[in-house]
Order: C-alpha cells, then structure tokens, then sequence
C-alpha cells in the first residue's frame, strides 16, 4: 500500500510536471514560496500506516502553533488525546490527566522527535536544512519537497519525509525505518 | 682545634652537604600536588571512600568541557572541527570527544531493545506494580495516534511501547544533543557545540596549559566571523591562579624586594648586607625544597607557600651577625658571642615550628620539616658563611642604632607604670573576650583561589550543560556486581521518594542503566500480567483485528526468558555510559558511585541517614570534607601552638629564669591582641590566620632571646627591628593579594609583627650599666 501511494503520488507528480513549467525546489526557494507566519491553526487527519499489520490507523482532530513556543496537537477521533510540544517538552495529557512528560533537553531520542516535528509543522526550513537534504519541484506556486535525514540519529527513526504545499504546508508524509508511514493532512488552515 | 679552624672546616663540609642535598633532590622525580584531600590524614578515611574520592577527584580534574560558540550553526560547527584537530595534536591530551558517537542510539537500540521486557522504564514499572493497565494502555494508544515517529519495534513487538517509554525517558548526563554528528549544547541561545576534553598530563602543568589556549586563541582567531570557545574546568583555574600569582608577585612581590632593600640600605648604607641577608634565607629555602622533596614523594604546595614564609625568620640570624660584625669587630669573635643567642633562637623558633611533626596531618608534617630542614641550614649558613665576607666597620650601622635608640626611648616602659599596665590588661582582656565569642571559620571558599568572574563563568557553564555535582555522592560497595545492583535498587527506593517529594533533583546510577537480574525477572512478570489482562481488549480498541494479539502474545512469549547480565552489558555499552559510576571492579569486590543533582540541605541529612543505616553504603560530601579538613588543622594546630608556647617557656626558663615573661609575653599577648583584632574583622578564626602566628611566636622569641643575650644594647635593638619590618615587608604585604589564603596569612603577620614590636619595645629593660656593645 506504500509503495501504491508512493507510485501514485509520482505519477500525480510527473503529470503535473509535464503539463507546467517546474523548478527545482530548494530550502531557499521553499522559504520564499511558502508564509511564515507566527501563529497558525486548522484541522487534521492523520493515517497512521503499520507495515507489519499492513494496516492504517485513522485519527482526526484540530492543532494549532505559536511559532518558536509550542504546538498543540489535540486528537479527537478515535480517542481525545492532547500533546503539547514545546522546545524544551514533550507533554500528553487525556482528560486533564497527564499521561506523558518528557524532558527534551537532555532526552537524546526526544530532543530529536520534538525538534523535526516542530520544524516539521512550521515549515521551519533553517532547522530541517540542518538535518534532512532536499529534492522536490515547484509548479505554480505548489511544491513538493522530499527530505533525506543526513543526521545520523534522525536517520535511526526516520527514513524520509515528504511534504507539500503552496503557501503554506497541505500534507506529510514521514516514513519511517521500520516501514511505518504517517501522512498528515491539513484542512481550513487560518492565521 | 681552634674556633676558627672549626667554622673554616665546617664551611667546607656544608658547601659540599648543601651540593649532594640539592643535587639528590633534583634528580628526583617528585609530583607536587595542590589537591587539598591529599592533607587529609591517611587513617581518617575508610580506604574504599578514599580511593573513590579519589578516582573521582582525579577524573575530575583532568577533564575540561569546551563550549565553542557562533552565530550560525555552520560556523560553531567548523571551529569545532578544526579546535578538535588543533587539541588532539596536543602531547598533554589523552582524549579530545567531541563527535556524537555515530550509533549512539542505535546502539540504545541494539543492546535494550532485546530485553524489552525485563527493563523497564521506572514510571511504567510503578504503573505495572500498581496495576494502573488503563493508564499505561492510553499512553500506549497515545503513542499510536501522535504524530511523532516514536522509534523501537512494531506494534506487535512492544504493542504497549514499553520500550519507547524507555528510551524517550533515557537521559543524557548533560544538556546535549546529536547534530552534525557533533554535540549541541540544547537550551543555549547561541548554537554552541561541547567537546570533552582529557588531559593526560596534570592541569597545572604550565605548558599544557599555554598549549590549549594558543589553540583556543588560533581557532577563534581564523574564523572571519565571531566565534568563542570557553573552557571549564580544574585546568582553567589552576591557569587562573598561576596567572594571579604570577601578576601578584610582580605587584606585591617587588613591592616588598625594594622595601626590603630600601631598609637596610638606609639601615646600613651599603649594598653587602642585603646580599648577606638574602643568601642565608636562600640557601635555607633551597636545602628545605631539597630535604623535603627527599623525604616525601608527593609535595604539596601548601608547604611551599608557608614554608618558606617560616624559613624567612632566620633573616634575624643574619641581621645580628651583620649589626654585630658593624661595630668592627673580628668575624670569629662576633661568632663567637653570638652563638649561644642565635643557638637559642634556632632552637626555640625550630621547636615552635617542628611540634607539628607530630600532628597526624601529612600537610602539617611538611611543612614542619621543610621550614625545620630550612631554619637548620640557614642557621649554618650565618655561621659557616658570613664569617668569610669581609665587612668594614660601617659607621652607618652605629649611627642607625642611636637613632633607633632614641626613637625607643619615645615609648613608656611597663615597669611601675600602673595606668599602661591597666591599659594593656584591659585590651587584652578584651581581645581574649572577643576571642570566646568567635567562631572557627573553616569555610571551602578560603581555599578558592579563582577570581570570582571565573567562578560566576563556571557556574553558568555547569548550568548551562546540566551538570551534576561531584562533590556530594553515595558509594555502594558489595561482593559482586549482582549484589551490588541488588543493593543500589534496595537504595533507590528511598530516592525515588526523595524526588518524588522534590528534595532531590534527580540521581544516576548503575541499577537504572542496568537493573539486577532479579529486578528484570520481576518486570517481565509484570509485563506478562499486563498482556493478560489487556492485550485483546488493547487490539480491539485500536480496530485492529485479534490476530494482531495473538501474534503479540507469541512474540512475549519467545522473549519472556530473555535478562541481560550486567557483565554482558558492561562488555556492550559504551563505557561513556558506566565510567562515572562504576569507579572500582576487582575480584570481591566492586564499587559503584550514585550521583545527584539538586541536593538541598535537608536533602544531605536524609541522604547521611540512608547510608548510615546500610553497611557498606557511604554517603560521602567532598565539600563538607574539606570544611571537616579544616576545622580538624585549626583545632590540631590551635593545640600545638599553645604546646609550643609551653616547651619554650620551660627551656628558656632554665637559662633566663624569671626574666622570661619578658620574652615570652611579647608574642603571646601580640598573638592574643591579633586574634581578638582579627575576629572583629573577619568574623572569625581560620587556619591560614593561625599558620601566621607561628611566624609571630618564631620572631617574637628570637627578638626576646637576642636583646635579653646581649643586655638589650642598641645594636640588637637594630637587628631585631629590621628583622621584624623585613618580615613586615616580605609577609605582610601579602595583605594585599587577591587569593584568600595569601591574604589571610599576611594580614595576620601584618597585625601580629607590628604587635610584637611595640610589646618588645614596651616590656624592655633599659640598662642601666654596661650592654655588650660599649
């Protein structure tokens, strides 16, 4: 099934492309084409691929970010489920309980996921530059961009990621090593 | 033999005995030492807290953490690559790491991933233990529908990401993170990249020391832009200091050479004095550096400083023979009537000094020997040596003396005058009173020698990498590993508590990173009751099909046997992760370190009573020690010093009766008067106060025995004033160093000298018939 969608997304690419004029994507040309504004929120969902069950898990809900100080992320379906990162925390809580806490400071593992999300999310391209090698096309005003990790611990997890967008971010989809994929898209964006 | 041919032959014999001693003691390879748990008495200290304190000492002060900072990552990250080139090229360098370790977390991976089970996460263990499945089932579900890429297995591997509890709970000892393959300092406004550096030779070594920063100074010095490297560390301050001795005696130290020289040239008007005075007080240093270096096979610096501040007393010996020799007598006559005088004082200010021999104290000892080694040689020197200078009658010295007599007679006699003596009772009654209400200072600080920008700089890079303190830790010692595991999770309990209640920060220890067999049995019994309970219920909630459960419990299954032997693990893991805190392995016998941050006062006591009540658990505070160390000198030397004053009292009462209190009062009531001023000034008695009334006692009795020797005649009076205004010069003035221990000393002998002075002058006789010189 990834390998489908991996097919389908180049063919969708490469159609595309033949039909407009593309240009090669760089952090530089991202950072032009796409808005970076400080604060953001809008809708979700999220498909959660597992290779070994060759099954995807569905979820939906609502995010919003304030640039450089946290992201939001509250899941609605199938559970509520609320986390908060922040560049120095990883924070889920379930009904005002909270489950999870985690230190990113000195968490080597955590430090990482926190920080490539939350690049990830806010299109922050000065941080990804540092982390992932880019590859992609820009096509009146959309753009696609793939990401390899040249970071050894990012490379541990996560095997690539591939965003798209216009003006601003529309989809992810992060692969991960052990096969799995989360593609995230989002809907009624508004800053 | 004739007295002469005696002093000639001698001259001879000391000349060579001076060559073989220093010669010896030059090709001795001798390390000096600064470390203060050296002085620390070898009986006092279990052996196994010792050695670790040691280790970690020693650990501690070879390593220094580089911070190299820029405004862009790119630019932090090149100057770190080309200081790393610049300092591995270094002799004195063991190791310079500054690269992430490639694989660091997959290595996490490939060593714990297979024990999923068996280690577990502290909070997940506690929620399995309390039976809390809701809970760890919605963090689990959590896992599922973030968005984050949470590494380690498939679902059907860990469906309830035990494992990714684990890892994304592992902590690094400091504030760092893996990128470029390098180590970012996180939480730092500026991208700032760590390095860790090792020495292989000692931090205070001068030319390791210039090395490292030239090359510091080089990188920052190649990159266009701003870049700035900052070093922490022992190897930092001990540059400190040496820079700020180096800067003080060029300040203070010439200060008191030409005040030193400036007197005695108006004293005697000439320049051969002076030579003759210095070259006594030198050789004596020299042979007291040899002998002691002989003797002890590590030195301490200590000794060095206040030795020679000791040893500087014979310049009296010197300064009689010149007085004396001035009027123009013979050298072997003046000799000849001196030394029962000088005889006297060297026993006396030798007897005062070597009491501390006795002491348990290796730093006490040495310096007992060294300044005993130096007042011996100096002493010979003005009896074998300065009889051969030739020395013209020097009107100048005759006509300093009248002078000086004449000022003399300005100041009251204490005999028969009632008010000087309710007077001086009276201020020393206050100063013994202010004496009672002090309290000993014996504060870690006295020693710090590091100007407080420096300190203030540490402490913030300590902050900023999210160090843990080494000075405050438990020691657990057992038979064998798995007993000594067994014995830190036993311990770990009344932690957790602690940090749970927020007394204590957080801790490291060996049992977190690899817990006993018995503690991984148990968790994968618990694990396993979690499966029962959940696993179909778990599936069913994610929509997942039950296979999916059946396959996890399968994949339990084949696990459920699998433990990790902390010896397999220790021949695995990175030995970055276990060197801190496994710091002895032999036979019988291992040793292990837990280490905190964040510990609070009450915290230190909770941690005494935790160790006091296990054997062979010690809680050990390096801080507290030293402090301990010092109160124990204060109160040993406080102790031998009044057991000094009573020797002498009793031999100089065989040869001078009671015209002793004469001798003996000066530097008693001075070092009493000193005290009571120093308390009031200072808040209280330290050591370094106490090493300097030692000096006081030597000068006191020498002026005493001198000027009773020669009937107090105006000659002595010269030789004993200018013996108490150089030693002014030379000690007191070290009043105005900036290292606490320097200052404390100087002011004391600052205090002390001037005292002993005026108590001379005011409990003279004036005599009445003939004195020696007329």
């Amino acid at each position: 099934m990834n390998n489908v969608i991996r097919v389908l997304m180049f063919v969708l690419m490469t159609g595309l492309a033949s039909v407009l004029w593309a240009e090669p994507v760089s952090y530089s040309v991202l950072a032009q084409v796409t808005q970076a504004s400080e604060k953001m929120q809008g809708e979700f969902t999220q498909t959660k691929f597992l290779a070994v069950l060759q099954a995807g898990i569905k979820s939906s809900g609502r995010f919003s970010y304030q640039r450089d100080k946290q992201i939001v992320w509250l899941t609605e379906q199938p559970v509520e489920n609320e986390l908060i990162i922040t560049p120095t925390a990883l924070v889920s809580r379930q009904g005002g309980d909270e489950l999870l806490r985690l230190d990113t400071r000195n968490s080597p593992a955590a430090i990482v996921l926190g920080d490539i999300m939350f690049s990830v999310l806010t299109a922050d391209w000065s941080v990804l530059e540092r982390y992932f090698s880019v590859n992609g096309e820009l096509n009146d005003g959309h753009w696609q961009a793939d990401l390899s990790p040249t970071d050894e611990s990012i490379r541990q997890s996560v095997a690539r990621v591939e965003l798209q967008g216009d003006v601003l971010l529309r989809q992810i989809v992060l692969h991960e090593v052990n096969g799995d994929s989360t593609t995230i898209q989002f809907k009624n964006l508004q800053f | 033999m004739r007295f002469e041919d005696l002093v000639r032959q001698g001259r001879i014999i000391w000349l060579i005995l001076v060559i073989v001693l220093v010669g010896s003691a030059a090709q001795r390879d001798t390390s000096f030492e600064s470390g203060i748990m050296s002085l620390l008495p070898a009986s006092q200290q279990q052996p196994v807290v010792r050695q670790a304190s040691e280790h970690i000492a020693d650990t501690f002060s070879r390593r220094v953490f580089v911070l190299v900072s820029a405004d862009t990552v790119g630019v932090a990250s090149q100057a770190m690559t080309s200081l790393a080139g610049e300092l591995s090229a270094i002799a004195g360098v063991a190791e310079f790491s500054w690269q992430a370790g490639a694989g660091q977390l997959r290595q996490f991976d490939d060593i714990y991933f297979p024990y999923r089970f068996a280690i577990l996460d502290e909070s997940v263990r506690r929620s399995l233990q309390a039976e809390q499945y809701e809970r760890l089932e919605q963090q689990a579900l959590q896992y599922l529908y973030s968005p984050l890429a949470a590494s380690g297995g498939s679902l059907i591997e860990d469906p309830f990401r035990l494992y990714t509890a684990r890892k994304l709970n592992q902590r690094s000892e400091l504030n760092i993170r893996s990128e470029q393959g390098k180590l970012r300092v996180s939480g730092h406004e500026a991208p700032t990249f760590l390095g860790v550096l090792t020495l292989q030779d000692s931090p205070f070594s001068p030319r390791l020391q210039t090395q490292i920063f030239n090359s510091v100074a080089n990188v920052e010095g190649k990159f266009p832009q701003e870049v700035s490297v900052e070093l922490s560390g022992m190897l930092v301050h001990a540059a400190a200091g040496a820079r700020q001795a180096k800067s003080e005696i060029q300040t203070i130290g010439i200060g008191s050479l030409l005040g030193v020289t400036l007197l005695v040239w108006l004293a005697f008007r000439r320049w051969a004095p002076l030579g003759m005075m210095l070259l006594p007080v030198g050789i004596g240093c020299l042979v007291a550096v040899s002998v002691t270096v002989l003797i002890f096979p590590q030195v301490h610096l200590i000794t060095f400083a206040f030795g020679a501040g000791l040893v500087g007393v014979s310049v009296d010996y010197a300064l009689h023979f010149i007085c004396e020799r001035s009027a123009g007598d013979s050298a072997t006559r003046v000799l000849y009537r001196l030394l029962p005088g000088l005889t006297l004082g060297l026993v006396s200010s030798g007897l005062a000094y070597a009491v501390q021999i006795l002491t348990p104290f290796p730093g006490l000892q040495q310096m007992a020997t060294f300044s005993v080694a130096g007042l011996l040689a100096a002493w010979l020197t003005v009896v074998l040596w300065l009889p051969a200078f030739s020395l013209k009658a020097e009107p100048g010295a005759e006509r300093s003396a009248n002078v000086l007599g004449k000022i003399r007679l300005f100041f009251p006699l204490i005999s028969g005058k009632l008010l000087l003596t309710i007077f001086l009772g009276g201020v020393t009654v206050l100063a013994v009173i202010s004496i009672s209400q002090s309290r000993g200072i014996d504060d870690v600080r006295l020693l710090q020698t590091s100007p407080a920008a420096l300190l203030v700089k540490e402490q913030r890079i300590q902050q900023l990498l999210g160090m843990s303190g080494s000075a405050q830790f438990l020691l657990v010692e057992a038979e064998s590993l798995q007993a000594l595991l067994v014995k830190e999770e036993g311990l770990r309990e009344a932690l957790d508590a602690l940090v749970t209640r927020q007394q204590l920060g957080s801790y490291q220890a060996l049992s977190v990173l690899v817990p006993s067999l018995q503690r991984q049995r148990e968790n994968i019994a618990l694990t396993g009751r979690l499966y029962q309970a959940r696993i179909t219920d778990y599936f069913a909630s994610a929509g997942l099909p039950p296979t999916v459960a059946t396959a996890a419990l399968e994949q339990f299954s084949a696990y459920q046997d699998r433990t990790l032997a902390a010896v397999d693990w220790l021949g695995r893991a990175d030995k970055a992760y276990w060197q801190s805190l496994l710091v002895g392995v032999s036979e019988h016998r291992v040793v292990s370190v837990i280490r905190f941050k964040g510990v609070t006062a009450d915290t230190e006591q909770a941690l005494q009573v935790l160790a006091a009540d296990q054997e062979n658990v010690y809680y050990v505070d390096r801080i507290q020690a030293i402090s301990e160390l010092m109160e124990e000198y204060r109160e040993q030397i406080t102790g031998w010093l009044g057991l000094a004053y009573l020797l002498i009292l009793l031999i100089l009462a065989g040869r001078y009766r009671v015209a002793v209190w004469r001798i003996i009062t000066p530097p008693l009531l001075a070092s009493v008067l000193t005290l009571g001023i120093l308390v009031q000034l200072e808040q209280g008695i330290n050591l370094f106060h106490l090493l300097a009334l030692i000096l006081v006692l030597g000068i006191g009795l020498d002026m005493g025995v001198f000027l009773t020797e020669t009937k107090y005649s105006p000659r002595t009076w010269l030789a004993v004033t200018l013996s108490v205004f150089t030693s002014l010069l030379a000690f007191g003035l070290l009043a105005l160093s900036a290292t606490p221990v320097l200052y404390h000393f100087g002011l004391t002998v600052l205090l002390g000298l001037v005292f002993v002075w005026l108590l001379t002058v005011v409990f003279r006789v004036e005599p009445e018939g003939k004195t020696d010189d007329q």
